[in-house]
This record gives structure tokens, sequence and C-alpha cells, in this order.
């Protein structure tokens, strides 16, 4: 995918991605300390996001930076993400 | 002198098999002081050195904002080893370099361990250690932790590491905030009451405005001027950067790119266990599979078991009839053999050994094949609902084990709220003490329904915890629910190994309590048992006895609840480990096991019996779960507290109980 052509892709919260989607971080909102414990766990601006399991109104499941993390649907929201398509 | 080493790393790496390999045998298990944090410590010789090695809690980060990153920062800073172990996940090389980037920052002389390097392989990452080496400047040993390779080249860079001055390190940030952390370590330069810190590390965190740092300069005699000088930097910084310390993490992260980039071929691939994660977390497949685990643990359990328990229960019928008389003194003999006796009631206990034994083979099967995390992520869902995290979950699974190993392991739980909160209701979980009591009483009245009478027990029991939960959640902790964020590590399959051995751990100590507290509660009772209250003289007219009138004196409370008084002192002395319950019956009955059931069915009726396991199940958690309690909340308030709301929702729950089946069923 070209630099100029992903100016265009959506951006949503990472909880929208279905299983198998494909994210880039773009924001995160919320309060600054959940955002520095993402930010700790490689959740940076620009990181590409797998989304290995998004199962209904539970956590998901994300393979970021190759490592496995739960996070609860809340603290998902928060996470806006480009949709890599 | 001692070499002084600590190991750090993020959670599930391999740390504590590290510490294992290194120390052997010779450790010791404790507290960070005032603080429910384990602590191990241990001291092993290489080429003729002592090495004295600390395990640092897991931690993901060295900033100051967990307890465990308290720790682990406070004890390299301020007791400075000699060496730090960075252990390091392989396969998961990117979020771990984050770890090592920080102790690095901090300016101790440090070695990488690079673990799991077969598991690396496995998803298809090749890493260049060598590479890694010359990129950030200090040793990396590539090992794998459980096979032991790499423990000998690991012990010989510690010392190589320990003798060296000081070490090169090759990480630099980018230009604008190497020249920003230059500056201000200049200003720190020569001010005497720094000097035991690194510079750099003092000037890395003055720029992200650590608290507990600045707390530190301030004391020092150039204080105030640096921290001037610092606000002017910080300034210019932020205007392009906003917030720095957040600009810091990303600047670590842009590094460790540009790092495994050089340092690591190929890419992670999804591997059997995200495939397995795909059913077992599945949104409509999870829960019940979830549950049919748990029920087939359960069945697994009584099934395999119940020979075993059957073939012992017979040994101690013949040997307490083959024993008799041996001593030759009546008193001894009838105390210890009789019917009566003490050798009646430990066997009872003892019986139900194998048990024990197998519930905790299946469930050591079950956490160290990962399952048990994802029982975390499936029920936060509902946990959620209920005011808490699905870490709880946790702690109510080992609780079925035993309620001691589930308060000790609400330490997952981050927030202190919620990790009060699944201690005070972990003693509802049905623990294999109490297990005991009700496998005999349902056995008696349900016959072969008798499985799903203590099912129903279980539910109760989690319903209860449920509850208490949410009155709390309610009222004392009205707090927000932490935020759920988890990671969750790969499958592997169980090792049998150390399934038995957690098996066998579990039956020496269940030996020991049953040698110890068990036998001496039942012990006392036997000896007021045959104690005449009015002469204190030997009897063996049990209605005379000390413990017929101290039950007698106990009863009225219990009437209501249809308990004679050798049911009334049972439960009382249950208190002191609930296996007592059930052996104290025996004895105070005068019935060995075999015919116990029928004695009880013919005495009471389902109704009393079932409203009876239920004040078993909730009422008083034992002393050893009580000292847990007082542990790990760290005052007695919360373990009072657990000892009355659990006495008075016993009571009152067992008398609705009762009220309500004397309703539905008048006959019984």
């Amino acid at each position: 995918m070209s630099a100029h052509s992903s100016r265009y892709n959506r951006i949503i919260p990472l909880t929208l991605l279905p299983d198998g989607g494909k994210g880039i971080v773009r924001k995160i909102t919320g309060g600054f300390g959940v955002r520095r414990r993402l930010y700790e766990l490689g959740f940076t601006e620009g990181t590409e996001v797998y989304v290995l399991k998004s199962a209904g109104p539970g956590p998901v499941l994300l393979l970021v930076r190759g490592s496995r993390l739960a996070l609860g649907r809340g603290v998902a929201m928060k996470i806006l993400v480009e949709v890599v398509t | 002198m001692m070499i002084r080493v600590a190991l750090a790393g993020n959670p599930n790496v391999g740390k504590s098999v590290i510490f294992n390999n290194l120390t052997g045998s010779h450790q010791r298990v404790g507290n960070w002081p005032g603080k429910t944090v384990e602590k191990k410590e241990g001291v092993f010789r290489y080429d003729n050195e002592e090495i004295y090695v600390v395990d640092l809690p897991g931690t993901y980060s060295l900033t100051a904002h967990s307890i465990e990153e308290l720790i682990a920062r406070g004890y390299i800073v301020e007791e400075r080893p000699d060496v730090v172990v960075v252990v390091v996940d392989a396969s998961n090389i990117e979020r771990n370099l984050y770890l090592v980037l920080q102790v690095l920052e901090l300016g101790a002389k440090t070695v990488v361990a690079l673990n799991k390097m077969d598991l690396a392989e496995v998803s298809s990452l090749y890493l260049d250690a060598r590479k890694l080496e010359r990129l950030l400047g200090v040793p990396v040993i590539p090992t794998v932790a459980p096979k032991k390779v790499g423990m000998d080249e690991l012990c010989r860079k510690i010392l190589e590491v320990a003798r060296t001055k000081r070490q090169v390190v090759k990480v630099r940030y980018g230009n604008e905030f190497e020249e920003a952390i230059g500056k201000i370590e200049r200003q720190l330069e020569g001010d005497k009451a720094l000097e035991a810190y690194s510079t750099r590390w003092l000037a890395i965190k003055l720029l992200e405005g650590d608290e507990a740092v600045i707390k530190k300069v301030q004391r020092a005699a150039s204080g105030g001027k640096v921290l001037r000088e610092v606000e002017e930097i910080r300034k210019a910084l932020k205007r392009k950067h906003g917030d720095l310390e957040m600009a810091l993490i990303n600047e670590r992260y842009r590094v460790i790119k540009y790092i495994v980039e050089r340092a690591v071929k190929g890419e992670k691939v999804l591997t059997a266990s995200d495939y397995l994660d795909q059913a077992l977390l599945d949104r409509y497949l999870g829960m019940p599979i979830f549950i049919s685990i748990l029920w087939i643990i359960f069945q697994f359990t009584f099934i395999v078991s119940m020979p075993f328990s059957d073939i012992l229960s017979d040994i101690f019928a013949i040997s307490s009839e083959r024993l008799a008389g041996i001593t030759g003194i009546a008193r001894v003999d009838y105390l210890l053999f009789g019917e009566y006796g003490v050798l009646n009631g430990v066997g009872m206990v003892l019986s139900f050994v194998p048990l024990i034994m197998t519930l905790y083979f299946t469930m050591s099967l079950l956490e160290d094949f990962g399952y048990i995390a994802r029982a975390a992520f499936l029920m936060d869902k509902v946990m959620r609902k209920l005011g808490l995290t699905g870490r709880s979950i946790i702690p109510m699974i080992l609780g079925f084990g035993c309620n001691i190993a589930g308060v000790y392991s609400t330490r997952i739980i981050p927030v202190e709220e919620d990790r009060i909160v699944a201690i005070v209701t972990n003693p509802l979980m049905l623990c294999s003490a109490r297990l005991v009591t009700f496998v005999v009483i349902a056995a008696a009245f349900w016959g072969s329904a008798a499985g799903s009478v203590v099912l129903s027990l279980y539910i109760l029991g989690i319903a209860l915890a449920v509850l208490v939960a949410l009155v709390l959640k309610r009222s004392v902790f009205k707090g927000r629910v932490s935020p759920f964020i988890m990671e969750l590590p790969p499958y592997q399959i169980p090792s049998l190994k150390v399934a038995t051995t957690q098996m066998w751990v579990r039956a020496s100590l269940f030996f020991k309590k049953a040698g110890t507290v068990i036998l001496l509660g039942l012990l006392v009772v036997g000896l007021l048992a045959t104690t005449d209250v009015s002469t204190l003289s030997f009897t063996q007219d049990i209605e005379r006895s000390l413990v017929a009138t101290i039950g007698h004196a106990l009863q009225p409370i219990f009437a209501p609840l249809n308990w004679d008084w050798r049911l009334v002192v049972a439960t009382v002395f249950g208190f002191i480990a609930k296996e007592i319950v059930i052996g104290a019956s025996a004895m105070l009955y005068g019935v060995s096991e075999e015919e116990f059931s029928n004695f009880l069915a013919l005495h009471y009726d389902p109704v009393t019996m079932y409203a009876y396991m239920v004040f078993v199940l909730v009422y008083v958690p034992c002393v050893a779960t009580i000292a847990a309690v007082k542990h790990e909340t760290l005052s007695w308030r919360w373990a009072v507290f657990t000892i009355i709301y659990e006495i008075v929702l016993a009571y009152a729950l067992s008398l609705v109980i009762l009220l309500i089946g004397r309703t539905f069923f008048p006959g019984v």
C-alpha cells in the first residue's frame, strides 16, 4: 500500500476491526494513565495492530509488536486505528 | 566479595526458571519489605565466586507507576547490584527490548539473557545475538531455560561483566533528545548528593518529569538551579513533541525498531497456539468450552480418585481393628483405636488424599497449558458487569484447590480495591478440604445424584462470592473498574513432570497437615470425648464427657438448624482445618467410615443436611486462610470482616434453606 493512498483510509476505534483485521494506531484517547500504559506496551502511533479475536462484547485479543495482548473492550475503544486494507 | 546479581524481565519470560537453574535449592522466598510482592533470593557458586541473585518482580517497564515497577527500579537504583541480568523473551523481542532500554538508561552493568530461543524459531523469528550485542553494547546470551541451554555461558558473562569497570552502552535517542539530555547532565555533574546515580538516567527522568527523581534533585545543593534549567529545556522540547514522557516512550520504540530491523530476520507467523485461541476464545463456543472443562476436571477427579479412596478407607478400618489393644493401656487404646478414636477420624480424612492429589494434578495441567489466562479473557465481560476485572477469575479457580493458594494468587490483580474484594470472597470458593465433607454427606443422601448436589454447592459458592463482591463494589469500593490489559502467553504442552511434582507436593503438604493440625484437633476432640465431666477421669460414656457438655452448651445456638450437639462440636472444630468436620463427626458418632453414610441417613433428613452443607460451605475460613487474608491485606480489619460476614451469611442462608425446604418437602 502506498503512502498517499493510506491518507484516505477510515479511522475507527480498534473494537470495530473484525477478526483478522489490521490497523495502524493513529491516536489514543482517554486518561493519561491508560494512555501511558498502552504506549509502554507498544501501542505508539504508527504501530500496526492485528486483531486475533474480537469476541462480541468481551475483550479483544491483539498481536502488537509480536506480543499477544488482551484488552478490555473499554480500553480498546480508546485506540483509534486507520484501517489497513 | 560476593557478587550481587538482579534478575529483571517482563512477566512470562521464564525468569523464575532461570532463577531456579542458577540457585538450585538454595533460595529463600519472602516478601519485599512492607509489600505483598514476592521476593526470591538465592546464592550459588560459580568459578569459585559466590554469587547472590535476587529475582525482581516481573514488569513491562521501570517507570514508577506500580508497586512492582517501584520495587524493581528502587532495587537497581538504590542497592546497585553488580550486574543486572535482563531476561528477554526472544519470541517477543520487540516489546521486551523496551525494558532492556530502560535498564540501560539506569547505567547498571547489564547482561541480556535471550530466552525462549526455541520458541522464536517456531514463530519463524531468527535472532542474531552478536548483532544485538553490537547494537546494544552489552553481552547477549541465547538461552533455553527449561533445557538449561546457555546457563554456563550466562554465568561466565555475569562474572566477566561484574569484573569490568563499566560498559559502553550504544543506545542513543534522537539528536534533539540527546542534546537536551547532555545539557541536563552537565548541570548535574559535580553534585555530591547525586553522585551515586547515573547522570544520564537522572537527566532522562528529569526530562520526563518523573516526580520521584525531581524530589531527589530538589534535595541536592544545586537542585533549585538545575530544576529551573530543566524547565526551560522541557518547555522548548514540549512545543514540538507534546508530553515528554510519551515522546520518550516513542523514542525508545523508534530505536527498538531500528535494532530489530538489523538483528532479527523473518516475520512472526501465526502458530498453532493462535489457531487454538480461535476456538477456545470464540464468542459463542468459548463459554460452553470453559464450563465443560471445569465439569470434566470435576468428574475426572472423582472417577479417578474414588477407587483409591475406597481402598484407603478399608485399610484404615482394618488397621483400627488390628491395632486395638496393642498399647495395653485401656484409656490410650480407646482414645486412639476405639469407636470414638482418633484413628477413625484421621483415617476418614486421609482416605481422601487421592481426591486432593487428582484435583491438583488436573489443575496443574490446565494452568501449565495456559488456559487459566484465557479464562480471565472469557470472563472479563461477565466480571465487568459486576464491577470486577476478568483477572479475578484466576484466584477463584485456584481457590477450588485451596483458598490459601487462591488468596495469594490475587497478587495478579493490579488494583488494590479489586484485589481486596477478590481476597475476602475467595473463602467462598469450595476448597478441597470442604469437598471431603460434602462428598461423604452427598453420597449418603443422594446416591447417584451426589455429583450434582456437590456441583450445586460449587455454584452457590461462586454466586455468593459474586453477591458479596457486588455489595462491596457498591458500598466500600465505589471506584471505577480497572481497565483489562493482559498478555496471553502462548499455549504449551502441559508438563506431566510439573503436574506430578505439584501433586506430590500437595500430597505431602496434606500429610503434614493431617499429622499436625488435623491430628492435634482430633486428639483434643478425642480427649474431651473420653474425659468425664464431673470426675475428669476416663470415661467411655460420651454423653457424660466434657465434649458433650461443651456441645450441649453450644447446641441451643444451632438448634434452629436442627443439629445435635455432636455436629455442633465437629463444625466448631472445623475452624482449625475444614477436614476436621468430617473426621470429628465420625469420631463423635462413633461410627467407622463405611457405616457413616447409613448412620447419617438414619439420623438426619436431606433438607437439614443440605442446609448443613451450605453452612459448612460458607462459615468462617480455616485458621490458615484467615492468616493468609491478614497477610495479603496487610491488616486484621479484612480478616475480621471476612470471619464476621461469613458467619452471618452461613447462618442466615442455612436457616432460609431449611425453612424453604420444610415448606416444599413437609414430609421429609
